[in-house]
């Protein structure tokens, strides 16, 4: 019956969908981490983007699944900037006026976090997807959905703002100190 | 020294988050989320449907969904035995309010419509899937020749199905397509400059089972050009 093929197809995309998470669930949650500094907001952002993936599973899943959820990650991301950073204090103020104890800032920690935290968003996925996930110029042009023009200069910026970042001095002083 | 730091940019990035490993229920967690905000949106159509229904003494369903913006392609219906009694009949009551749809119906409602808008399912399928099919063929089959990249590109997925009475239910679904000679009503999901568009219609539990009504599949082919 009809029906039955349907359903059949319903259950084989549960278990593509399954497989997927399976398979790039690790992958998106640390690529989530670098976007955002913190785990459990990662892993949040993550839950979310994964829901909509879900939603348009059947016309997602006939592309690049993992790309169009790197996509919603990076807008996600940028939302969450924004509606956070009225608030937020900034890092180098809270660095240099001494820490109490916030869950938000105890993921900081790392070098590297706060120096990627430290950049406009755009700029860190960006750096995030080229150098994390070792993506092409043209590859993030294509997932962030501009030129690549613009995914050349963010880079630039980016990569021109850490190697000025005091929170990387204790993370690769070799290549540092011969710039 | 550029390629040093990228490489120790890259090596850092990796270590850094290498401990971080996504939940063994992550998949499971997503489809909860997915299914509860899903509840949450039928309960949502459910209570403002029972308002209609109660604003509206007359016994006549409106089909209109709170996003006026968006295209309607249901009409307003009689009342599951509000025509006799007739709008003036002192002993009307209200309409039945919507109940949220058992699983068994509510997938077999959404096969109904991925069967009958789904562009690549072969036509004797799509066509027991919508109410009095054979009557629809002539349609479809010009539907498809008139638009040919819908065959391979269109897409539906159901969003929410409420069942208004024992054999009939609205059901809201998302096309998306990707054929430039079709109107879009918003961009899609993917990245390809596909189409979307998010509407409503009626299912009709038949002697065939469920099926989608003649008249939604014909008003969401009317909106690309092709009548019944």
């Amino acid at each position: 019956m009809a029906t039955e093929g349907v359903l059949r197809v319903l259950e084989r995309d549960e278990r593509a969908f399954e497989e997927f998470v399976s398979r790039s669930g690790n992958r998106l949650l640390r690529n989530a981490i670098l976007l955002v500094g913190d785990p459990g907001v990662a892993e949040d952002l993550l839950q979310g983007a994964l829901e909509r993936t879900y939603r348009h599973w059947s016309q997602v899943s006939t592309g690049h699944p993992e790309a169009y959820v790197r996509r919603v990650l990076v807008n996600a991301a940028a939302s969450r900037w924004r509606r956070r950073r009225i608030r937020e204090v900034p890092l180098e103020a809270a660095h240099d006026i001494g820490r109490t104890y916030d869950p938000d800032r105890l993921s900081l920690r790392d070098g590297l976090t706060r120096a990627l935290m430290a950049l406009p968003v755009r700029q860190r996925a960006v750096l995030v997807l080229r150098y994390f996930e070792d993506m092409s110029e043209m590859e993030v042009a294509l997932t962030l959905g501009c030129s690549l023009g613009t995914v050349k200069s963010q880079a630039s910026r980016g990569l021109a703002r850490l190697r000025t970042s005091s929170h990387l001095d204790d993370v690769q002083p070799a290549t540092r100190r011969v710039r | 020294m550029t390629a040093d730091f990228e490489r120790d940019l890259r090596d850092v990035m990796v270590a850094q988050t290498s401990g971080a490993v996504a939940p063994a229920d992550l998949a499971q967690s997503v489809r909860a989320r997915f299914r509860r905000r899903r509840r949450n949106r039928r309960i949502a159509a459910a209570v403002a449907a029972l308002a209609v229904a109660v604003a509206v003494p007359s016994g006549v369903r409106l089909a209109s969904r709170p996003d006026a913006g968006r295209q309607q392609i249901t009409a307003a219906r009689p009342a599951p035995g509000a025509g006799p009694r007739g709008p003036s009949s002192p002993t009307s009551s209200p309409t039945p309010a919507p109940t949220s749809v058992p699983t068994p119906t509510d997938e077999a409602i959404r096969a109904a419509f991925l069967l009958a808008f789904t562009g690549n399912t072969p036509s004797a399928q799509a066509l027991a899937a919508i109410e009095d099919g054979p009557s629809v063929a002539a349609a479809r089959a010009s539907l498809l020749a008139a638009h040919p990249a819908l065959g391979s590109t269109l897409k539906v997925s159901v969003d929410s199905v409420v069942l208004t009475d024992g054999s009939h239910a609205t059901v809201s679904f998302t096309l998306t397509y990707n054929d430039p000679s079709l109107p879009a009503s918003e961009p899609g999901p993917g990245s390809d400059g596909g189409s979307m568009l998010s509407t409503s219609g009626k299912a009709i539990r038949t002697a065939a089972g469920w099926q989608v009504t003649r008249a939604s599949y014909c008003s969401v082919v009317g909106l690309a050009g092709t009548q019944c």
